[in-house]
């Protein structure tokens, strides 16, 4: 339905009294179109969505931004597991808290970046995988409680993950490493937080002056090591036959007129 | 040799020259892409490292005068029919390394039974007489989605069935795993006889998307290069749940393979490694797996069938029976002996079961819960031939998936090497230098060429057995019977013994 | 005029047409044999390789034949008819001038120096050769290829001598 408006030309759209509704900006394209969700929006939310902007006046539940691809969504309220798994591009703002398993293989190229914003807590395995976007948690309403669960950033060889605050470093896993932020990195942040302030009203001085966390992949191969080279690589033709290859690496040959 | 760790002693070929016969063209040199062929200026003549050559025939193959030849190394362990050169010399890569061993393609151990092979099938003579596929027509096109859906389910009515002019398809090599070439020829030829071939999970690449209608898109655990515009370009969307070669673990493309443009395509760091998570972190349980066919149906608005893969496992029947009605139109089972570009030996090589078997089990289960008519069939993993291709049929599928055999068609010898990213016939690399290798015109020809002949095969073997149709051998266990396998392996397949009759 | 063009994308430096020319051009033929062969013969295709590119380049067949200019004893001439350069062995006293002004280094010495030999050597397209070039027919990939391009240029002319018209008077716009 929304699928036609929207063909149909609508530009804006409001769903009313949605209670768990799966699905919702599913694939759809195009620029310059809102939705606005009022209740609870349902799983896979802006799945592979490529444009449209998405207010969501309520909760929202599991896989917002499920490979999407660009466009923007607002929860002003708590969101589920599996929030941004593969996303591409595009940017989420969710108010309040998250679930598990947020931010998986997020990826990025050139001047595709997805982004996303948790205003308050997360579960365990943040930023699993990643390979690119940045990651943004606030744990605003945290209190004592960690913001973050266990097995930080597993895997992780591309993109940054920024936690207001401290981070355990047992929680963190051995492929990020963590350091404080620098200019570079509040120059990024900056537009992100104020960005996720405006959009739910909050104010921001004090949340940028607060002290981040950066998390970021201590290597582009975490599992380099885990897996035996080539079987051919083990010899080492150049401690053997060092003349047999040229500067470049390609290998030294006679030419046909030097018969 | 000096320098070098011992376990480079225990290497598999040499490279015999014979030094009469070489003219030192320095062909050899450059075709070898993993540095065994050298000049020897000091010598001035050509020589090999041995323990860098893996068995790939290259040189050899384009030796002008037939000089070399790739032998097994004569130098070899005690015999022993328990511990296997393979087992010794896997042990001492771990102790060197303390890492896993990787390697490529299919699961390659005699000592598991070969159902193929065991299985024959049945001739007209004289009380039914054969069809001359010389002179009459006979028809290998099939159809599959789901056929048995309801005129009132208006969402299902809109998706089609996929029209298949022979039953054999290209199965997924993703763009990063093979070369770029090599799918360019997929596609052409896909085109040019009717069927499909896959992205795989590596996404589309820009110049391929004029083979849309051909193409089969794969979305995997890695989500790599899917977007909607993506989504839209295929005749099919397939969720890949697993492959036949590594059940239960993601894909894996080594850092060496992903070059500039392979980067752009997936969207990761150039040299990373590609590892798609084991499973997708969306899909925890069969309800969930629902929900992304759901989602994806919702994306292309119905207009195409989504098919899931599953690699083949202890538990199949049930399995697809829940695939089926957690509404996929197409599922593809993928058997133990499928090809991969990057495996851990252990997984490859113990893992999974062998397609006979799944597709048999998946067939029976399907009719026998009546909803056999709601999803397409296809097997994969292994298919070496059109004879293989007919038996799978035979035993339940609707059409099967070709990879390894497509690869062949183009050079491979299957040297297992594909995770190194030095394919010296230029299949499974991106790298400059060595993609090169695979002319697109040239390999377009060759697996076009291999599907002709394959479709003149089924036909010789549909005509003898007095059959026009290849629907009409779908399932048809009555004409297949089973030599030399045990009571319960018949019970399995649904075969009799052969010298029964009907 | 067809000539034989490197299709780069497709060369994978297996020097096969190397070795293709210098068995046609053998006296025996012996692809065993050739490359011991005396008088020594040449390669006259070569593959220039430079990191991931490579092709294999022979003699262009010039419009303006610099290697026909500069000899001194017209033993580099052109036919007429067919539009090919070639090399007349007789007359040829190898002084490598030809070499010298070929702008692609197609051309090279064929010296031998027990069999007294010393001429210029450049492809000839393989005359009376049935499946034309042999190392267009070598190649196993399809970089190079035995095609006409003329149609490509600007405008289509008889290709005489050396194309370069002596200019007898001051001024030094060239004439045609």
């Amino acid at each position: 339905m929304i699928f036609d408006s929207i063909n149909g030309g609508e530009k804006r759209i409001e769903v009313k009294n949605a209670l768990g509704h799966r699905y919702i900006g599913d694939g759809l394209c195009g620029d310059g179109i809102r939705i606005d969700i009022y209740g609870t929006a349902g799983n896979d939310l802006a799945a592979f969505m490529n444009g449209p902007t998405i207010y969501v006046h309520g909760n929202a539940q599991d896989g917002i931004g499920n490979t999407m691809n660009s466009g923007k969504v607002y929860v002003d309220g708590d969101a589920g597991d599996v929030l941004f798994y593969g996303m591409r591009g595009g940017e989420v703002y969710i108010r309040g808290n998250a679930g598990y398993r947020v931010g998986i293989h997020m990826k990025e190229y050139m001047n595709f970046i997805p982004k996303a914003v948790i205003g308050g807590c997360a579960g365990d395995f943040f930023g699993e995988y990643m390979a690119g976007g940045y990651l943004v948690i606030l744990g605003l309403n945290a209190g004592k409680v960690p913001i973050l669960g266990k097995n930080i950033a597993t895997g992780i060889h591309g993109g940054r993950i920024y936690v207001r605050g401290s981070v355990d470093a047992d929680r963190i896993d051995r492929a990020a490493k963590s350091s404080d932020i620098d200019e570079e990195d509040l120059k990024l942040l900056k537009p992100l937080v104020m960005e996720f302030c405006r959009a739910f009203g909050l104010e921001c001085t004090k949340i940028l002056d607060d002290r981040f966390t950066k998390l970021i992949p201590a290597s582009k191969r975490p599992y380099g090591k885990h897996y035996t080279p080539g079987w051919h690589t083990i010899t080492d033709r150049k401690a053997v036959v060092p003349g047999s290859f040229e500067e470049n690496g390609y290998p030294a040959v006679r030419n046909i007129r030097e018969r | 040799m000096l320098y070098q760790p011992f376990v480079t002693n225990y290497y598999d070929f040499k490279v015999v020259r014979d030094q009469d016969r070489c003219i030192k063209c320095q062909g050899c040199v450059t075709q070898c892409s993993y540095d065994a062929n050298f000049w020897d200026n000091d010598r001035q003549m050509i020589d090999s490292i041995h323990s860098k050559c893996i068995g790939c025939h290259r040189c050899e193959a384009y030796c002008p005068t037939d000089a070399i030849s790739i032998q097994r190394n004569p130098s070899q362990f005690r015999e022993n029919g328990y511990w296997s050169k393979e087992d010794i010399k896997n042990i001492y890569l771990n102790a060197e390394t303390g890492a896993i061993v990787v390697t490529g393609m299919g699961n390659d151990l005699q000592s598991q039974p070969v159902y193929f092979d065991r299985i024959l099938f049945d001739a007209c003579q004289v009380t039914n007489p054969s069809i001359d596929p010389l002179r009459e027509p006979m028809e290998l096109t099939t159809y599959i989605g789901n056929r048995g859906r309801k005129l009132s389910d208006t969402k299902a009515k809109k998706t089609g069935l996929i029209r298949l002019d022979v039953p054999v398809m290209f199965g997924p090599m993703s763009y990063g795993s093979i070369n770029l070439s090599v799918q360019k020829a997929l596609a052409a030829s896909a085109r040019e006889h009717g069927t499909l071939w896959s992205t795989g999970e590596g996404g589309l690449h820009s110049d391929l998307y004029e083979y849309g209608p051909n193409t089969i898109v794969q979305v995997a655990s890695g989500r790599f290069g899917v977007h909607e515009e993506y989504l839209k370009a295929g005749a099919m969307i397939e969720i890949k749940i697993g492959q036949g070669a590594k059940p239960g673990i993601g894909g894996h493309l080594p850092g060496e393979k992903v070059v500039d443009d392979v980067s752009r395509t997936r969207m990761i760091p150039v040299g990373s490694d590609a590892i798609s998570p084991a499973p997708h972190h969306d899909i925890y349980s069969i309800e969930d797996l629902r929900q992304l066919i759901y989602a994806l149906k919702e994306a292309i608005r119905y207009e195409k069938p989504v098919g899931v893969k599953v690699s083949a496992v202890h538990n199949i029947a049930a399995i697809a029976s829940g695939i089926a009605r957690a509404g996929a139109d197409i599922i593809v089972v993928d058997g133990y002996r499928g090809g991969t570009g990057a495996t851990p030996l252990i997984v490859r090589d113990h893992t999974g079961i062998p397609i006979e078997l799944a597709i048999a089990v998946v067939d029976e289960r399907l009719r026998q819960e009546g909803i056999r008519e709601n999803v397409g069939l296809v097997a994969a993993g292994g298919i070496r031939s059109a004879a293989d291709t007919l038996k799978a049929i035979g035993l339940g599928a609707d059409a099967v998936y070709i990879s390894t055999a497509a690869l062949i068609a183009v050079g491979c010898t299957l040297c297992q090497q594909c995770h190194t990213g030095r394919c010296a016939w230029g299949i499974t690399t991106n790298d400059s230098y060595l993609s090169k290798r695979q002319n697109p015109e040239i390999a377009a020809e060759l697996i076009s060429n291999l599907l002709g002949a394959w479709e003149i095969e089924m036909k010789e073997v549909l005509g003898s057995m007095g059959i026009n149709a290849i629907e009409s051998l779908r399932g048809n266990r009555e004409r297949l019977r089973a030599v030399g396998m045990t009571e319960s392996e018949m019970q399995v397949l649904g075969l009799k013994q052969a010298g029964l009759g009907m | 005029m067809k000539r034989v063009y490197p299709v780069e994308e497709y060369c994978v430096a297996c020097h096969l047409c190397e070795v293709a020319c210098i068995v046609e051009h053998s006296k025996s033929k012996n692809l065993f044999y050739a490359f011991s062969e005396k008088p020594k013969v040449n390669s006259k295709i070569e593959v220039e390789m430079e990191g991931p590119i490579s092709f294999s380049a022979s003699c262009r067949i010039c419009e303006h034949a610099e290697c026909v200019e500069a000899c001194p004893v017209a033993a580099m001439w052109r036919d007429d008819e067919t539009g090919l350069v070639k090399v007349e062995d007789d007359r040829c006293i190898g002084c490598w001038m030809c070499i010298m002004a070929c702008p692609q280094g197609s051309i090279t010495p064929r010296q031998d120096h027990d069999e007294g030999l010393r001429i210029a050597d450049k492809c000839d397209l393989c005359p009376g050769r049935e499946n034309g070039p042999a190392c267009v027919e070598a190649c196993p990939n399809n970089a190079l290829v035995y095609e006409d391009r003329d149609e490509f240029a600007k405008d289509r002319r008889t290709l005489k001598g050396s194309m370069h018209i002596f200019i007898e008077s001051d001024d030094t716009a060239i004439q045609e």
